[in-house]
């Protein structure tokens, strides 16, 4: 772990005004002011605001918070943001900066959603909603494991420049938001034929296959369930520990092999 | 550090591009020797930036070897004693000046307990005006940016220096600055090599220059030796009313050193000599007969010459 990195990283989350901007509007301003609306007129809370406060408004964040990160779009040449090849100079392994940097993002983004989920049960218990300390704690925590994986999968699309897995990584991430985001209750219907129960049949089957591909690429510890699981969920915690850890390790991989110059290629 | 120690050692080096179809270094031999400031001249995509990307460890070369004081480049003690201005200065710009510079304190692993003042000297090194210490770096100009990848290059007192384009952004003010620390690093036995089109600037500061066109290195010029063949000197002196405006007078004395005259003024005459040593010797007599020389100045532009002369010869693509 490197102190430089570490502290500068943190620095750049806090000092940078692009990235506190987003993160203010996207990770405060949006989802609370919607819960804030929605609980003076006493309404529902919608899936967009499920959205912003779970595992996808972490990816949201992240996207603010990696603004930059390693050049982010043009990592080549490391310009619009840290100038990796000539951080590379320093007697700093490649390994020690995508592990570093990691942390950092992964801790920094958990921190915020997590501050968000408190911010928003605290509103809630204001207008008079039930939640219990262990659910608010185990939403925060699930929060933070969600940025450890999250973040891992970011770094290596940072890294990867592939243009195959570029592909690859952006058609998993909007099959996993699909799966995060749609509304079940739309393929309920027993009574439809015809048209309309291929339309739900189908509408389903995506559902699923989504739902299906996210558990598999970036699956969630459901920390709130597993404490109050009859059997602790083994499995779970296997597949989160197992795909960040493929993760890092093939952005550590990338890392270390590639060139990083100012665009000679 | 002895002067004839090899500081860098470069064999057969070939790194490619795009799947192999671009021979950016296509067999580099190199040697530079410790305390040496060492350029590197050529025409665009002739391969010294992507050659200085090798010697940091940056680029992964596809055959060859590098060795920097007998070790591989990309060792991380040799990095401890690496500087490197990068080409283009793009740093972070919610970052000060000063935040920059201790960022990179950190990173060379440096004492904390000097920290404070390594970066305020190296600030003053590059004569960065205080006042923009403590400014974000989004507000600096392209000129600032330089004069602070400069200093952030003195940070942990490298033994090894890689300037690419260092006068590249540059006022003549920054242009001096460059000059200064490049005879600084001579004095303090620093080895620096130097990639530049600033071709007077070369010439001025390094002590040989590699010329590299294709990948490879053509031509290797030691610029500390006396130059083959006459030169044009220029000679300026003050107060041209007290001597005696006799062209006669100054063409007898360049003849007494078998020395003759281009052209002459009141206050300025460019004479041909023939060697380093007779320059000094046609000075010297100057002086003596009471000119008050105020400028001397060899127009032998060498590397210019070397840099055109290479170019002809280059076979027409």
């Amino acid at each position: 772990m490197n102190r430089a990195i570490l502290l500068f990283t943190t620095m750049s989350c806090f000092l940078d005004q692009i990235k506190v901007a987003y993160v203010i509007l996207l990770g405060f301003v949006v989802p609370i002011g919607m819960k804030w609306v929605s609980l003076i007129h006493g309404v529902a809370e919608s899936q967009t605001f499920e959205m912003l406060t779970g595992s996808v408004g972490v990816a949201f964040i992240l996207t603010g918070l990696c603004l930059g990160v390693a050049g982010n779009s043009a990592v080549a040449g490391g310009r619009g943001g840290e100038c990796l090849p000539l951080l590379f100079t320093r007697p700093l392994t490649r390994t020690e900066y995508v592990l570093t940097k990691w942390c950092a993002i992964a801790l920094i983004c958990g921190l915020i959603a997590a501050a968000q989920n408190l911010v928003v049960a605290l509103l809630g218990m204001a207008f008079g909603e039930e939640w219990t300390v262990s659910l608010i704690l185990g939403q925060m925590l699930e929060r933070f494991l969600d940025a450890g994986i999250l973040s891992a999968a970011f770094m290596l699309t940072i890294f990867a420049r592939h243009w195959l897995f570029q592909t690859t990584a952006i058609v998993a991430f909007y099959v996993w938001l699909i799966g995060q985001t749609l509304p079940p209750v739309s393929v309920a219907g027993p009574g439809t034929v015809g048209g309309d129960q291929v339309s739900l049949g189908a509408t389903d089957l995506l559902l699923k296959a989504s739902q299906l591909i996210g558990d598999i690429i970036l699956p969630t510890f459901h920390v709130y369930d597993a404490v109050n699981a009859v059997h602790f969920p083994w499995g779970e915690v296997l597949s989160y520990v197992s795909m960040t850890l493929i993760y890092l390790t093939f952005a550590v991989a990338v890392t270390n092999k590639r060139d990083f110059f100012y665009g000679t290629n | 550090m002895e002067e004839s120690q090899t500081c860098v050692e470069v064999k057969d080096l070939v790194k490619t591009y795009q799947r192999g179809q671009v021979r950016a270094l296509d067999g580099v031999n190199l040697s530079v020797l410790a305390g040496e400031v060492f350029g590197l001249i050529g025409p665009n995509g002739a391969g010294k930036s992507t050659l200085i990307g090798c010697l940091l460890g940056l680029l992964r070369p596809e055959s060859g070897s590098i060795r920097i004081l007998d070790k591989p480049a990309d060792y991380l003690s040799i990095r401890r004693i690496t500087g490197y201005v990068p080409e283009r200065p793009d740093f972070e710009g919610w970052m000060t000046g000063r935040l920059f510079l201790k960022y990179h304190h950190m990173l060379s692993k440096c004492t904390a307990t000097t920290r404070s003042s390594d970066i305020e000297e190296s600030l003053r090194e590059v004569e960065l005006d205080p006042s923009a210490w403590d400014r974000k770096l989004g507000t600096y100009s392209r000129g600032m940016l330089q004069r602070l990848s400069l200093a952030q290059c003195l940070i942990g007192s490298p033994k090894l220096l890689l300037l690419d384009e260092p006068t590249l952004g540059l006022d003549p003010t920054g242009v001096a600055v460059v000059r200064r620390l490049a005879s600084s690093f001579r004095s303090k036995g620093v080895t620096a090599i130097i990639n530049s089109h600033q071709l007077d600037e070369v010439e001025r500061e390094c002590d040989r220059v590699a010329f590299m066109r294709q990948g490879r290195i053509e031509q290797v010029e030691n610029l500390r030796n006396s130059p083959v063949g006459s030169f044009p000197l220029f000679v300026r002196w003050t107060d041209g009313e007290t001597i005696s405006n006799n062209t006669a007078n100054l063409a007898a004395l360049a003849q007494s050193l078998g020395i003759s005259i281009k052209e002459a003024n009141r206050c300025w005459a460019r004479f041909v000599v023939s060697s380093g040593a007779q320059a000094a010797q046609l000075i010297a007599l100057l002086i003596a007969s009471g000119y008050p020389v105020e400028e001397a100045v060899s127009e032998r532009a060498r590397l210019e010459r070397l840099f055109d002369k290479r170019l002809e010869d280059a076979p027409h693509e």
